[in-house]
């Protein structure tokens, strides 16, 4: 498979020297290459070891800044799980707009 | 190579062997202890329920030769020949009666579109939970999936040198997550030991076996079926991106109810790690292992749609029974559970 067929797929892992790659996903997050740690706009920072870590891009998920699948529920139009009472509390400010279409 | 192997509990002994519900399942259980020689053949199981409890259980006791084992059998009864045909005699009806379930789907993209409108799974168990659920609830759920949380992905790396390229570079890229990224503490069936622990439950592998009922028995035993078989290696990559695509959003509801009902924070960071981990696992699994494998060998793509319908179809089962029993107030397990223990 050359460079250039997986740079399209976005699947393969760069060598050390290589830049990590991101992709971005139609309708969906980032999938960035991990690790990564994420610094929030209040100044805290969120560690992520995994090898791949999806960064939500439609600023709905409710664990912002990784995605939790939230793009496809108002996609598809199916209700969200979670009402703000039982969204965690470092995230209900970004969950406040679809917490009115909650559950409970 | 440093090992991380020595962090937290040592490796269990292998389960004990549990009660027979039937014909079948009593000849495997006496086969596997010595007490007799020879095994039922295709007709004398003619009349066996594929999907009963005899025959769920049966097949479970021969696909469990190939992970841990049973205390007092030994090791090799994993390849014996006898026991191997009764188990692909099984199979074959297994595998005939989720074919005539299926059928639905004709192309993968409609696969994918139909499990990713409804919402993850079925609304059923995890709703219930959420809404009007409680501890006890919650135990007996954790109870069911635990015959395979505590193997959390061990049937699905059959299918890894039966792939290539993109294909296995991306499903290396999930396990790896799964196994814990290289740290035993962070294995996701060890989370599940420590959930099960903090709601007050035996967290031993296949502790609760006699407790649980075939359409979850069957669950488990479609990853082994489809694992062990390369020539359905399509039908586990679809059965797989069905569990990582529905698993994110069940997780959310799952730490909400946990949360509802005051479950400990080790219970809920079962759930929590999924949602994050399998927002990504579904991106991997459905771009890159299905993307990858049909790219390679576009001719699974009618098994690739199989796999996603039966474990969609099994998935419905199970859920329906669970709803049904404690729509009706009673025990989705086989017996209710003993009154928890001390933590």
């Amino acid at each position: 498979m050359s460079t250039s067929d997986e740079a399209e797929q976005g699947s393969a892992r760069p060598r050390a020297t290589e830049a990590p790659r991101v992709v971005a996903v139609e309708g969906g997050p980032l999938l960035v290459e991990g690790p990564v740690e994420v610094v929030l706009p209040d100044g805290t920072t969120r560690m992520c070891e995994r090898p791949v870590i999806a960064l939500c891009a439609c600023r709905r998920s409710l664990r912002l800044p990784f995605c939790d699948t939230s793009h496809r529920r108002r996609q598809r139009g199916v209700r969200p799980l979670l009402s703000r009472t039982t969204t965690p509390p470092h995230v209900r400010a970004e969950g406040t707009e679809r917490a009115e279409e909650g559950l409970t | 190579m440093t090992s991380t192997q020595t962090i937290g509990e040592r490796t269990a002994p292998p389960p004990q062997l549990p009660p027979p519900r039937g014909e079948l399942s009593e000849a495997v259980t006496a086969f596997l202890v010595a007490e007799r020689r020879r095994l039922p053949g295709a007709r004398e199981m003619a009349d066996a329920d594929p999907l009963g409890e005899d025959m769920q259980l049966a097949l479970h006791l021969a696909y469990e030769l190939h992970y841990r084992g049973f205390a007092g059998v030994p090791d090799d009864m994993e390849w014996d020949p006898e026991l191997l045909r009764l188990r692909g005699a099984m199979e074959h009806r297994f595998e005939q009666t989720l074919r005539d379930r299926c059928g639905r789907f004709g192309s993968v993209a409609e696969g994918f579109e139909a499990i990713l409108t409804v919402p993850a799974d079925g609304t059923g168990v995890s709703r219930f939970l959420l809404r009007q659920g409680t501890l006890d609830h919650l135990r007996e759920y954790a109870v069911l999936r635990s015959v395979y949380q505590l193997r959390e992905a061990d049937p699905h790396l059959w299918v890894v040198p039966r792939l290539s390229g993109r294909a296995k570079a991306a499903m290396m890229a999930v396990q790896y997550d799964e196994f814990g990224c290289g740290r035993a503490e962070r294995m996701h069936a060890r989370l599940y030991a420590h959930l099960m622990r903090e709601l007050g439950l035996d967290s031993s592998y296949g502790g609760y076996l006699d407790l649980v009922g075939p359409e979850a028995l069957a669950t488990v035993n479609l990853m082994s079926f489809l694992g062990l078989h390369r020539a359905l290696r399509g039908a586990l990559v679809g059965h797989f991106a069905v569990l990582e695509a529905t698993s994110s959003p069940a997780a959310s509801c799952m730490v909400a109810a946990m949360r509802r009902l005051g479950a400990g924070e080790a219970a809920i960071h079962f759930y929590d790690e999924h949602v994050e981990a399998d927002a990504v696992h579904e991106q991997l699994v459905r771009r890159e292992v299905v993307g990858g494998l049909l790219d390679d060998e576009p001719g699974l793509a009618g098994d690739v749609v199989f796999g996603i319908e039966v474990t969609d179809f099994l998935e419905s089962v199970f859920t329906d029974t669970v709803s049904r029993a404690w729509d009706a107030g009673t025990t989705a397990l086989r017996r209710p559970l003993p009154l928890p223990g001390p933590k």
